[in-house]
């Protein structure tokens, strides 16, 4: 008898004792899931991984670290996975891999609508950034500074969020894709007090996915 | 062709209950919405309350969804919070729970990886709340402090 089977045995007795009998499972051979870390495929950056069962947890920290679980069992001792390894169980999953989603901030002269110069010249490159993608979502969310009350500026980010949306729409992006709001003056890039004229919180993010 | 009458009602029962389901929109408002299917190969399905629809490109996903690629079937999906998740063949993943809305500190991920494989990347919800991201396979619960994960279940 395998200690695996033993161990089995072992608790269907005791289990049959004192309780309920669960429902008979076959011992072997139980599937196996396997978990790997792998850098970011943008930033290179590696984050971290911990991987729990009933049994006990395993923390996976560097690239291509992996651990395997059977039913039942501990995490397994970790291994570090080859490319070859990864491309057998991932290619596939990894060749359809979204990329990841981008932002840009269209800045605004003060009080109205009117884009800088600097980024009127950048909305080409918005529009470009949502053709170029396969079935995209856009967020335009319009941001103000802090100068005057802050029902108006919502009102405002709107307006600036808005316009951004129609430029978008004439280009030939379909309307429905695109989600407007408006932040008003509540979510500053640059923290200042009330009432303080800020260039670089007078915008519009637009973020594509 | 002769069929037993129970046979005949039960055909039929089916065919009113396809009718019910397939008479809901397909399109809803995005903000309701989870994600949007990026890229398919193959054969593809999404399971939502029991019904199983071909997967396209531009579909939405919601919260409860089911996402089953056949033998050939590779899949993609972006989620509302920038979360990228990719699948290959003979997969099935269910998105558990999906909840995003920072600005009331509500965010929730769970991902329950029934078989095949997964490629995960995080988004929003990981960057502002990891302990709110959670991926489960049938022994085991993965808990993400960023950033790319890839999981492989073997089919029961």
């Amino acid at each position: 008898m395998t200690p695996r089977r033993a161990v089995l045995a072992f608790a269907l007795i005791g289990a049959a004792g004192c309780g309920p009998t669960p429902p008979l499972q076959t011992a072997e051979p139980a599937p196996r899931d396997l978990v790997a870390l792998v850098p970011d495929p943008e930033t290179g950056a590696v984050g971290r991984l911990a991987v729990t069962t009933p049994a006990g947890s395993v923390e996976l920290t560097q690239a291509r670290e992996s651990t395997t679980v059977r039913s039942g069992g501990a995490p397994g001792a970790i291994v570090v996975l080859t490319e070859a390894d990864i491309q057998r169980l991932f290619g596939p999953a990894l060749a359809v891999q979204p990329p990841a989603a981008v932002r840009f901030n269209l800045y605004f002269q003060t009080g109205g609508d009117q884009l800088t110069l600097e980024s009127r010249a950048m909305v080409a490159d918005v529009i470009a950034g949502a053709r170029g993608r396969v079935a995209p979502d856009v967020t335009v969310i319009g941001h103000t500074d802090t100068t005057g009350d802050a029902a108006p500026n919502t009102a405002l980010g709107l307006r600036r969020a808005t316009l951004i949306r129609d430029l978008l729409i004439q280009a030939g992006l379909d309307g429905s894709v695109v989600d407007v709001r408006s932040h008003g003056e509540s979510d500053p890039v640059v923290p200042t007090p009330n009432n303080t004229a800020e260039a670089r919180n007078r915008r519009v993010e637009v973020t594509i996915r | 062709m002769h069929m037993p009458l129970q046979e005949t009602g039960r055909l039929l029962a089916v065919l009113c209950l396809t009718l019910a389901f397939g008479a809901a929109p397909v399109f809803a408002q995005s903000d309701d919405a989870a994600g949007r299917v990026k890229a398919v190969a193959g054969d593809v399905v999404i399971v939502r309350a029991g019904t199983s629809s071909p997967a396209r490109v531009g579909a939405l996903v919601y919260e409860s969804d089911s996402l089953r690629t056949g033998t050939d079937g590779q899949l993609a999906v972006m989620l509302r919070d920038e979360t990228r998740l990719a699948l290959g063949p003979g997969s099935e993943v269910t998105l558990g729970a999906f909840t995003f809305a920072p600005a009331d500190g509500r965010l929730s991920l769970v991902l329950r990886i029934a078989r095949g494989a997964l490629s995960y990347i995080s988004g929003r919800i990981a960057t502002l709340m990891p302990e709110a991201v959670r991926l489960e396979t049938p022994t085991s619960v993965i808990g993400v402090r960023g950033t790319h994960a890839l999981v492989h279940v073997e089919a029961p």
